[in-house]
């Protein structure tokens, strides 16, 4: 990949591959390491991108398999994900805690709502970046969102079971 | 919460802007400058201290009151803490942990196991002594942890119970941590207030193995790490005891719904709430006893977070570690409550569920 390239896409998407891997991480210094290690292999591959958006979901692809494949401690508690939440934002309290409310979840449940809610994955598209079910990913988002006392609006996106094609909302 | 919440919230987040230029630095052949723990692991070869045996597997006929008090007891902190962190409505969460009083129930007779077996590793030993596991492979460790330089821990965790260190520091280790052979343990650890100095901390390590069936075959370890060298060069090293052949697994006894099962110990409980054909999500967990007292292990209503553990195995199994021992024998009930949630195409609908163990 063209140096001028690579940088217009670190720019683009770095954010996106950063905030995946703290998802699956809920460490700062952790996932900025899985976000060098996703673009070093973008440099290096050979892969033919036939449209950003193909790139987006290659970078969103290979950040879940480091994710999944890194050697990390697999839980965290309350008071860590209160420090991680101040450590990320200079926003509003309120987003804070929104950050903190979602990084306490179960993976298992964190995941599919940051793919769903931020990334505007169908959950079609999730089962398939995650590996199971998309009726196991419509639970999970189900069985997430009671865990944060969600009160969704009326009007607010619903599950739909069957959707096609991409539904990525831009990221930035 | 809005779900338009969620996706502001995330992109409030930043990566750092000179990514690209690591990544470029990197391919021309510059070491790649790592910030987190997540490096690969490097075992070192044990390093236990000479002349300390295991005597795995050996009970005693008595009820050890040093292990219970130290590792069941209060740590320091009287009858309970509070803590407060924000919520998603902008105001402040009030949490509660109330502690034990480190007396024993007459069914943990023979239950502590002596260990004795230490690990030295970056001017530090961690001496292991006495430890209790049940068949749900949950339990509490007791430990010395010493460095005659100073142990560098995170004072204001400390200040509320608990032992957290940092292994990327220099002259630091990580908290100590447990292995059923190859794999990891959930861990917690206390300090003891009362009895630790800067060089000598005492504290208690509460387990819980990711897979029972799995795990509870394996000999124990418990290790030390901590970060060598900066850059592509930083190696996390690790350090482990000789290995603890567990021997009795307290027994865990087993209470029924009309649909589901539950498996409790005077140091667990688990649910298996993944096997009742729907999404279930848990917010209180309480105990009942013959007297008409209760137990609350958990209420997120009321903020109470009397446990050490509390995870969900990959499998289904949830698992807590309370605070207080249960006395098994004088439970009638354990009660579980929360929200059921059930997806069918379009529809979903998530309502409250209450279930009776007994």
């Amino acid at each position: 990949m063209e140096e001028q390239t690579f940088r217009q896409a670190v720019e683009d998407h770095r954010d996106v591959v950063f905030r995946i891997a703290l998802t699956y991480l809920r460490d700062r210094a952790d996932a900025d390491d899985v976000a060098q290690d996703v673009f070093l292999k973008l440099l290096k591959s050979d892969t033919q991108f036939e449209s950003w958006e193909h790139l987006r979901r290659w970078l969103i692809r290979v950040t879940i398999n480091e994710c999944k494949s890194l050697f990390r401690k697999p839980w965290r508690r309350v008071e860590d994900i209160e420090n991680l939440a101040d450590s990320l934002s200079t926003a509003q309290e309120e987003t804070k805690a929104v950050l903190s409310d979602v990084m306490r979840l179960p993976e298992r449940f964190r995941v599919p709502i940051v793919l769903y809610y931020y990334l505007g994955f169908s959950t079609s598209e999730i089962a398939e970046l995650l590996h199971v079910p998309a009726a196991t990913v419509r639970t999970r988002l189900a069985r997430g969102r009671s865990k944060l006392k969600f009160i969704l609006e009326e009007g607010d996106r619903e599950i739909q079971s069957n959707q096609a094609g991409l539904r990525v909302h831009p990221s930035r | 919460m809005k779900s338009n919440q969620i996706k502001q919230a995330f992109e409030s987040i930043q990566a750092d802007s000179d990514l690209a230029d690591r990544v470029i630095d990197a391919a021309a052949g510059k070491p790649l400058r790592r910030k987190g723990h997540a490096k690969p692991l490097y075992v070192a070869v044990i390093g236990c201290l000479a002349g300390v045996l295991a005597t795995g597997g050996v009970a005693y006929a008595v009820v050890n009151s040093s292990y219970f008090a130290s590792a069941w007891g209060n740590h320091g902190n009287g009858d309970s803490i509070t803590w407060t962190n924000g919520g998603s409505s902008g105001t402040k969460y009030t949490y509660t942990r109330e502690f034990g009083d480190g007396i024993a129930p007459q069914s943990l007779e023979g239950a502590v196991q002596e260990v004795n077996l230490s690990v030295e590793g970056n001017g530090y030993t961690l001496d292991i002594h006495e430890m209790a596991i049940d068949q749900n492979g949950c339990g509490a460790v007791t430990f010395t942890l010493s460095n005659p330089n100073g142990v560098n821990y995170y004072k204001p965790a400390a200040e509320t119970g608990e032992l957290v260190l940092y292994g990327e520091e220099e002259q630091g280790i990580g908290t100590p941590s447990m292995n059923f052979g190859e794999e990891w343990a959930d861990t917690r650890c206390t300090i003891d207030k009362d009895t630790s100095s800067d060089t000598v901390i005492n504290g208690t390590m509460y387990f819980a193995s990711w897979d029972r069936e799995r795990d509870l075959g394996h000999a124990v370890t418990w290790n030390i790490s901590w970060t060598e060298g900066k850059g592509e060069d930083a190696k996390v090293i690790e350090v482990s005891t000789p290995e603890f052949n567990v021997g009795a697994h307290v027994d865990i006894k087993e209470l029924r719904s009309d649909d589901s099962s539950l498996e409790i110990s005077p140091f667990s409980i688990q649910t298996h709430i993944d096997d009742l054909g729907y999404e279930a999500v848990d917010h209180k967990l309480t105990v009942s006893y013959k007297d008409g007292s209760e137990q609350i292990i958990e209420d997120d209503d009321a903020g109470a977070y009397n446990f050490y553990v509390s995870m969900a195995r990959n499998s289904g199994e949830n698992i807590w570690v309370p605070t207080k021992l249960i006395d098994v024998d004088q439970v009638v009930s354990v009660t579980l409550e929360g929200t059921r949630c059930t997806s069918t195409g379009d529809a979903e609908t998530s309502e409250p569920f209450t279930i009776v163990y007994s």
